[in-house]
């Protein structure tokens, strides 16, 4: 994975010091809150409800096992002994004191991570498949390319007050697991019909209050030009984007508003100009950030061990484990292992402080000591061989990480809510807990696949309803939490925002709302039918009459 | 018109608190000091908003209440989570998975899982 030059610790180093002096200011009255709140929220701190929260970038979603480590020594040192991870790939401490930030923000330094660019109009952090270089379907590894997006965009001095914040994300492979088209810009690394390595590129999605799919400017862009035409992007959008009004701030409001083809018009004469000059990495920087993601020293492995059938067969637990957690990897022998953080009935993208540890621990022994992080709140251990997984899987057994349902109806997306965060409306994460011990009581776990249930405490959408297969956003109706059900999103590469399926649902009715929508699923499916598709063949109507009935 | 109370962050560690009636600052909301309106609450917050620079408080503001029996009840159900905490346990606190829970409760009285096909 990258490692930090002399030119990023230097950097890093000399913002922990500055924000010392800023905190020691504040503290002692200097300061007013005033001045200092964009201080902290350039450096990832917010006010919540009850407590700061410290948002810390994981660069598209990749950590080492000393990273992973550090994140835990972090939440027992200075918070409550637990860490949030999120929809961003990122982590979230709850909890931690003013004081105790900079030294936070020092012991972070030291496993080269920051929380610069995790708040505010500027280019977050770029997220990306977390399968990157591992993935069996792959055209290119997109973690270089994050990589060099991710050096671009940090204190690029144009782009740091833009019209609003601006999010990326990339992927290398055929199936989109980085929810590329619900971005401001979504690459698609692509092959072109000479076999040069390009990218698709994607503008203007993006969900909150107003949900739009991203729409492809460029089918294909040579990679040796991907800064500068990213950076003509920016250009256009840092010019034209509306500042007058917050929500219409994004750049998917400017593309609406210009049109794709004048938009396109618009970055490529700002293209022109800069094209074929210094914008672009030369070839030998390119290659050199890609020596940092080289692959690990993979053993030469059979694709099939017998242990390891044999291991599936005697233990139906390690079975349906492996049957819904593990997936395939591009080197036989390996394996990629998803650790579920959606226990039944827990928060979902908690971890404990002990869990961080153990992670980070198993990742070490069983998997070249690197963890991904994924837009759904779980962790993946990228290179497991198979015959490590029965082990791998006893041991996170014991630390409540063997959880069944990667990608299963209990694999819950949920932002914090109103449980934390000053902006929500309404609590998600009790919602998402009593989802999930219903349907894990329905067993519904082993029968229901990629049916995604996201939830949003409100219409920011963190918690991605607009794009889940059964999607739920908390609202305040007369001083109430209710809950407004859309069906038939989708975050993956057929993308699609939610319907509206009809009224809101009182707190106490919205488990038996969507139990009754999974029952219409079950009931009208062909064969093995996912649930978007049987959604989108028999529609909305359908599922309105039996839940809401016919009147 | 509701009875009001001021309520504000501390400043070293966010923390909730609640302006009080011997001019201090506490985090339990029955320690504070009660108006009976806006207007009769703006001279207070005044107060407040002055006090909170030297006493490292954020941004004070008013905040809807009504007593029942002897206590003060925020209006609205984000300030009665910000006055209780979040309403779920913390993943530390949490313990074991309640999947094995369920289970057990399940098993000890004697009748079968729901299973989703038989609904």
């Amino acid at each position: 994975m990258y490692r930090y030059d002399e030119f990023d610790h230097a950097f890093v180093a000399q913002r922990v010091a500055q924000f010392q002096n800023q905190v020691d200011r504040r503290l002692d009255g200097e300061l007013t809150e005033d001045e200092f709140k964009p201080l902290r929220l350039m450096n990832g701190l917010y006010l919540q409800l009850h407590a700061y929260m410290l948002r810390v970038a994981i660069p598209y979603g990749v950590l080492s096992s000393a990273q992973m480590r550090q994140l835990a020594h972090i939440a027992r040192t200075y918070d409550k002994d637990y860490g949030h991870f999120t929809t961003r790939q990122n982590i979230q401490y709850n909890w931690p004191k003013l004081k105790d930030v900079p030294a936070i923000l020092h012991d972070l330094a030291d496993v080269e991570m920051h929380a610069i660019q995790t708040s505010g109009n500027c280019i977050r952090n770029v997220t990306a498949d977390p399968y990157a270089g591992v993935a069996a379907d792959e055209v290119d590894d997109p973690r270089v390319y994050a990589e060099i997006l991710r050096q671009w965009s940090t204190l690029h001095p144009e782009f740091a007050f833009l019209p609003r914040k601006f999010k990326f994300a990339l992927s290398g492979a055929v199936e989109d697991r980085a929810a590329v088209k619900l971005h401001d810009i979504g690459l698609y690394i692509r092959r072109n019909e000479a076999g040069e390595v390009g990218f698709e590129v994607l503008v203007g999605g993006g969900q909150g209050r107003t949900p739009i799919i991203a729409k492809t400017i460029c089918d294909f862009l040579p990679k040796q030009h991907l800064l500068s035409y990213m950076e003509a992007i920016m250009r256009v959008y840092n010019e034209h984007g509306r500042r007058d009004n917050k929500y219409k701030a994004r750049i998917k409001i400017l593309l609406n508003a210009t049109g794709v083809d004048e938009f396109r018009h618009q970055v490529e004469a700002q293209w022109e100009q800069i094209k074929d000059r210094d914008y672009d990495l030369p070839e030998s920087e390119m290659q050199r950030i890609q020596t940092y993601f080289a692959p690990p020293d993979y053993d030469v492995l059979d694709a099939t061990q017998k242990s390891f059938e044999l291991q599936k067969f005697e233990d139906p637990v390690f079975g349906t484990w492996v049957k819904n957690n593990v997936v395939g990897h591009k080197r036989p022998g390996y394996a990629v292992a998803n650790i579920s953080l959606k226990p039944v009935g827990g928060i979902p993208g908690d971890a404990t402080s002990e869990q961080m540890d153990v992670v980070a621990d198993l990742a070490d022994r069983y998997s070249f000591g690197e963890i991904r992080v994924t837009h759904r709140q779980n962790l993946v251990l990228p290179d497991v061989k198979l015959t490590d997984l029965f082990a791998l899987f006893e041991e996170l057994h014991q630390y409540g990480l063997s959880t069944p349902n990667h990608g299963r109806a209990t694999d819950i997306i949920a932002c914090p809510g109103l449980d934390y965060c000053s902006l929500a409306n309404a609590r998600a994460i009790p919602v998402a807990q009593r989802l999930s011990e219903r349907l894990h009581e329905i067993r519904a776990v082993h029968d229901l696949r990629d049916m995604h249930l996201n939830i949003s405490g409100c219409i920011n959408a963190c918690g991605h309803h607009h794009v889940g297969a059964i999607g739920i956003l908390g609202v305040d109706r007369r001083g109430e939490e209710f809950y407004q059900i859309t069906l038939g999103g989708s975050a993956f590469e057929d993308a699609s925002i939610g319907d509206i399926i009809g009224p809101a649902f009182a707190s106490d009715d919205v488990v038996e709302a969507v139990e009754n929508i999974i029952r219409t699923y079950v009931n009208n499916r062909e064969g093995e039918e996912r649930f978007i598709d049987t959604y989108r063949r028999v529609g909305l109507k359908l599922f309105k009459e039996k839940l809401y009935g016919t009147d | 018109m509701s009875l009001q109370i001021i309520t504000a962050n501390r400043l070293v560690d966010g923390a909730v608190v609640y302006y009080t009636t011997d001019n201090d600052w506490s985090q339990w909301i029955a320690d504070a000091v009660i108006s009976d309106d806006t207007a009769s609450a703006e001279p207070a917050l005044a107060f407040a908003k002055a006090d909170a620079f030297a006493n490292g408080i954020i941004e004070p503001y008013l905040v809807d209440v009504y007593r029942e029996a002897q206590t003060i009840k925020p209006v609205r159900y984000r300030e009665a989570i910000r006055a209780r905490g979040p309403s779920i346990y913390t993943s530390s606190e949490h313990g074991m998975p309640v999947a094995a829970k369920l289970d057990a409760k399940y098993a000890s009285a004697g009748t079968a899982t729901p299973y989703l096909n038989g609904l």
